[in-house]
């Protein structure tokens, strides 16, 4: 029996209401103008980093060592306003990485979004800065001993090497025998800052043929590639060194290289085939805005 | 109290009742209304934006058609990258000097179709530590700035050499109707 009152605050009504304010809320969508600006943001952020990352490559902006150099080129291609993370890191043998690079402005914990582009790009980790071929122990034992070049002036045999201050800062320098067979060989490696070297070693400082033997090679072990690491007691900065070889052995050939290697990279991973081309690397630059 | 037995579905009270569900619904036609008006809007600003994107493009990542259209020929697409002939590809964000050189208003307009009562395209140096006094900003514009509702700019990224000298440069292309 109804009481005769007005039914209007009934529950009738409040369920009515539902649907009403159901459809209002859905067809007000507040907050649509922002997101739509802060997505045409992001892209225009995305588009600013492949940018960034493109003009670089483009640039060879990438093809240094010198950290402080890429990090002053993003520096001036991203507007102070923006914070950023560069990397660039080399897969070694599929499971270790060297990171070559990792440089960042900003505290990106602080970003409401992060935008990230990525290219793969080549660079040199590693590389062959000159070399010589299939040199038996003969032709050098005969032609390119000290004692020999000091009679005629020049050496048959060596490799010239030219190495800048800021390259000493950032690579490592190697001496390579990659010796072709199975046999006994050893060999001997000297730096002079002359085109020539002479009996008493005049020129070539401290630096003789004994002070830096390479181990010996032994058939019995399983590689036949050795590696002598030049500290810088042997390499004359801001100049051309002249690196001479000389073999004994056993009727045996090789090949020599001087490399130089990021300093980060450990030295089993030294290698003259990998530095034949520039090597794959993964570089990955993420954008944001600080709140 | 007296009930009447008859139905009551052309009461007063809900006659009462209509009246906050109308404001309702008028209210939601009203918002809808305004959310139609709203899309096209940003339809219209996205459209525009995507046309200002995609000239960026093409003037930053091609050679333009044809590719050594600097040399003698008038270019049907006009793109300012640099095309290396002994590797027969565009080196995308890697702008020629020539191109810049040769560049032209007229050029701009026609990649731009006519869909922009004003447009301006500028390249400048970005390298603040380096010397860059070898290249000043150049720009090419068309149509005035002033009386325009909507305005956009897109700003790209790119590298340009002459002989030894280098510099990063930005490409704004501004358009607007």
């Amino acid at each position: 029996m109804s009481k005769g009152n007005g039914f209007i605050f009934t529950m009738d009504a409040i369920i009515a209401l539902v649907p009403v304010f159901i459809i209002v809320a859905s067809v007000s969508t507040p907050g649509t103008a922002d997101s739509i600006a802060l997505q045409s943001q992001f892209l225009g952020d995305m588009r600013k980093g492949n940018d960034i990352l493109v003009s670089m490559s483009a640039g060879d902006a990438f093809d240094t060592a010198n950290s402080s150099a890429v990090n002053e080129t993003l520096g001036s291609l991203i507007p102070p306003n923006l914070g950023y993370n560069f990397t660039m890191t080399y897969d070694l043998n599929g499971t270790e990485s060297l990171e070559i690079f990792n440089l960042s402005r900003g505290n990106m914990s602080e970003a409401e979004s992060v935008m990230e582009a990525e290219q793969v790009g080549l660079y040199w980790t590693q590389e062959i800065v000159d070399d010589v071929h299939m040199v038996s122990h003969n032709a050098f034992n005969e032609s390119a001993s000290c004692a020999g070049d000091a009679e005629s002036g020049n050496a048959t045999y060596n490799m010239t090497v030219y190495v800048s201050s800021a390259d000493m800062a950032e690579y490592d320098y190697y001496f390579v025998v990659d010796k072709d067979d199975t046999g006994s060989l050893a060999a001997w490696v000297q730096t002079c800052q002359f085109p020539f070297c002479t009996p008493d070693n005049d020129g070539c400082e401290d630096i003789s043929w004994s002070d830096i033997t390479i181990p010996k090679f032994d058939s019995s072990v399983s590689y036949n590639m050795s590696k002598y690491y030049f500290s810088k007691n042997y390499l004359y900065p801001d100049s051309v060194n002249y690196v001479y070889v000389k073999v004994t052995g056993s009727g045996e050939y090789a090949d020599f290289y001087v490399m130089k290697a990021l300093k980060k990279m450990d030295e089993d991973f030294v290698d003259p085939e990998t530095a034949r081309n520039p090597q794959v690397v993964f570089v990955s630059l993420k954008i944001w805005r600080e709140e | 109290m007296y009930l009447s037995n008859k139905a009551q579905l052309f009461s007063l009270d809900i006659m009462l009742a209509l009246v906050p569900l109308t404001i309702a619904l008028g209210i939601s036609a009203n918002a809808m209304s305004g959310v139609v008006n709203q899309m096209q809007e940003y339809s219209d600003a996205y459209h525009m934006r995507r046309m200002a994107i995609d000239a960026a493009d093409v003037i930053v990542k091609t050679a333009g058609t044809p590719e050594d259209w600097e040399s003698n020929n008038s270019p049907s697409i006009v793109g300012l990258a640099v095309f290396d002939t002994a590797s027969n590809r565009t080196e995308p964000n890697k702008l020629d000097i020539n191109k810049i050189e040769n560049m032209s208003g007229a050029y701009l307009a026609d990649l731009l179709a006519g869909e922009f009562s004003y447009y301006n395209l500028s390249i400048y140096p970005i390298n603040a530590s380096a010397d860059v006094s070898w290249f000043e900003n150049v720009s090419w514009s068309g149509g005035s700035r002033a009386d325009k509702k909507d305005i956009v700019v897109v700003e790209r990224f790119a590298y340009l050499e002459n002989g030894t000298n280098t510099t990063f440069v930005g490409v704004r292309l501004e358009v607007g109707r």
